[in-house]
């Protein structure tokens, strides 16, 4: 959910719990891990711009694991930053309940809250 | 080759050791405890009178930030505004007192011109020992009194700035203790692991991440964002904050403030007016909008860590200005 926009650009805040599916960007992304202990995974794809058209923007869902090569994972937790990069797909997983920043750009997965979320 | 800017300076004063400076029609000079910014507006002489230590604090940021977005308030006053390229330097304008009344001055100079300037009244002006970049508790009182030797080390440090991400190879380094920055005395509690990364075979030293908390818990510095991440025009540039902000910062531009850890309460005022608008106590996890429309200054009790967001779109300031753009990011 976006917790900050600033016209195309957003911070998404994200609970992350058990397993997520696959995603990617045409573009890099960072994830801030503010609580918890968080896995993400991360696959070269072989053919990018087939999964994720250039011109799309913003964290896009994938329909399951694309075809790429396996890059690797990092486990992270407080305070802990990563880059995920253009070209690469990546997926997370968390045992417990945690939560994350996502600087990404608007995009069909980013959900907009604003009367619920903010003080009036 | 580059060419060296003359700077308008007097000679060193016999009672206190400070040169005085002159650029268009303001004056500068400083004693033991105060700076004067002087103008000449309606055949009347205008002074306006500050701490030497708050004016030093507002001025290294400004030269630091390369007059930053927007709007730098050394105070209520005096003030810079970046025109990227030229810069407006103010007294009183953004003042009704002054305003009001047409005893302001606002002057126009080509960013060289007044970079040069205000980097020589710096060094000239900063004394060994005190470093205007450290909150007061770290930093000496040696700022008060005549001139006494100077401290470049302090004020000649480079904005850290990244492309992409700090630790990537050929970006931005990493902090440590054998690079010079060990953990803030303020920070003895935040964890120093970094996230764990295994690589598949063949994509060693491509998979790319580190731990902001400790990087920012090694900064040697206050209030003085630095680029963490760049995600094209999105900049996230979190920084360490503690006693109080030393400017009024008028953004040109919509930013984000994300509390990562700690508390800082804002005074938030009308950017053109500086009158009252509101008061904003955030707490770790709160995230506010600091609208194009306002000037904000914080107040941190103990050092915390905050993510300032800023779009470098470098066309907003023009789209506020024409009212393209609301100053507020979002409705609802």
């Amino acid at each position: 959910m976006a917790v900050a926009k600033n016209l195309e650009y957003v911070i998404e805040a994200v609970r992350a719990e058990g397993s997520s599916s696959w995603y990617a960007a045409a573009h890099d992304e960072f994830v801030v891990v503010m609580d918890g202990d968080i896995e993400v995974e991360l696959l070269q794809i072989a053919d990018p711009e087939s999964v994720v058209a250039r011109d799309k923007k913003g964290s896009q869902k994938l329909a399951g694991e694309p075809a790429g090569q396996r890059m690797g994972r990092v486990k992270m937790g407080r305070g802990h930053q990563v880059l995920l990069p253009q070209g690469a797909a990546y997926r997370f997983k968390s045992v417990k309940p945690g939560v994350f920043i996502m600087q990404t750009i608007v995009g069909t997965q980013t959900v907009e809250k604003w009367s619920e979320i903010c003080y009036a | 080759m580059s060419t060296q800017i003359a700077v308008q300076a007097t000679p060193a004063s016999n009672l206190t050791g400070y040169r005085g400076f002159q650029l268009g029609g303001f004056s500068f000079s400083r004693d033991e405890y105060f700076v004067r910014v002087e103008w000449e507006v309606k055949s009347q002489k205008m002074m306006h009178i500050m701490s030497a230590d708050v004016f030093l604090r507002a001025m290294m940021r400004d030269v630091a930030w390369g007059f930053f977005y927007g709007f730098v308030n050394f105070d209520a006053v005096f003030g810079t505004r970046n025109l990227y390229g030229n810069v407006e330097m103010y007294a009183g304008r953004f003042h009704p007192a002054y305003h009001g009344k047409g005893l302001d001055i606002l002057e126009t100079f080509k960013t060289p011109i007044i970079m040069s300037t205000f980097k020589a009244i710096l060094e000239n002006w900063t004394n060994q020992g005190f470093d205007p970049f450290a909150a007061p508790e770290e930093t000496g009182h040696t700022w008060i009194g005549p001139k006494n030797g100077e401290n470049k080390a302090a004020i000649e440090r480079e904005r850290e700035v990244c492309k992409r991400m700090p630790g990537i190879p050929g970006d931005a380094r990493l902090r440590s203790d054998k690079n010079g920055y060990p953990v803030n005395r303020a920070f003895a509690d935040v964890p120093q692991n970094e996230p764990v990364i295994e690589a598949e075979p063949g994509f060693e030293g491509k998979i790319h991440a580190f731990s902001l908390f400790a990087y920012l818990s090694r900064s040697d510095v206050t209030w003085n964002p630095s680029v963490t991440s760049v995600c094209g025009r999105s900049l996230f540039c979190p920084t360490t904050e503690e006693y109080i902000l030393p400017i009024k910062h008028g953004n040109d531009r919509v930013e984000w403030f994300l509390q990562f850890t700690d508390e800082i309460d804002w005074e938030i005022e009308d950017r053109e007016t500086g009158a009252p608008r509101a008061k904003v106590r955030m707490k770790a996890g709160d995230v506010a909008a600091m609208p194009s429309d306002i000037r904000h200054q914080g107040y941190a009790r103990k050092r915390s860590m905050l993510l300032v967001w800023e779009n470098a779109n470098p066309d907003l300031p023009r789209m506020h200005e024409a009212g393209e753009s609301p100053p507020y990011p979002v409705e609802f």
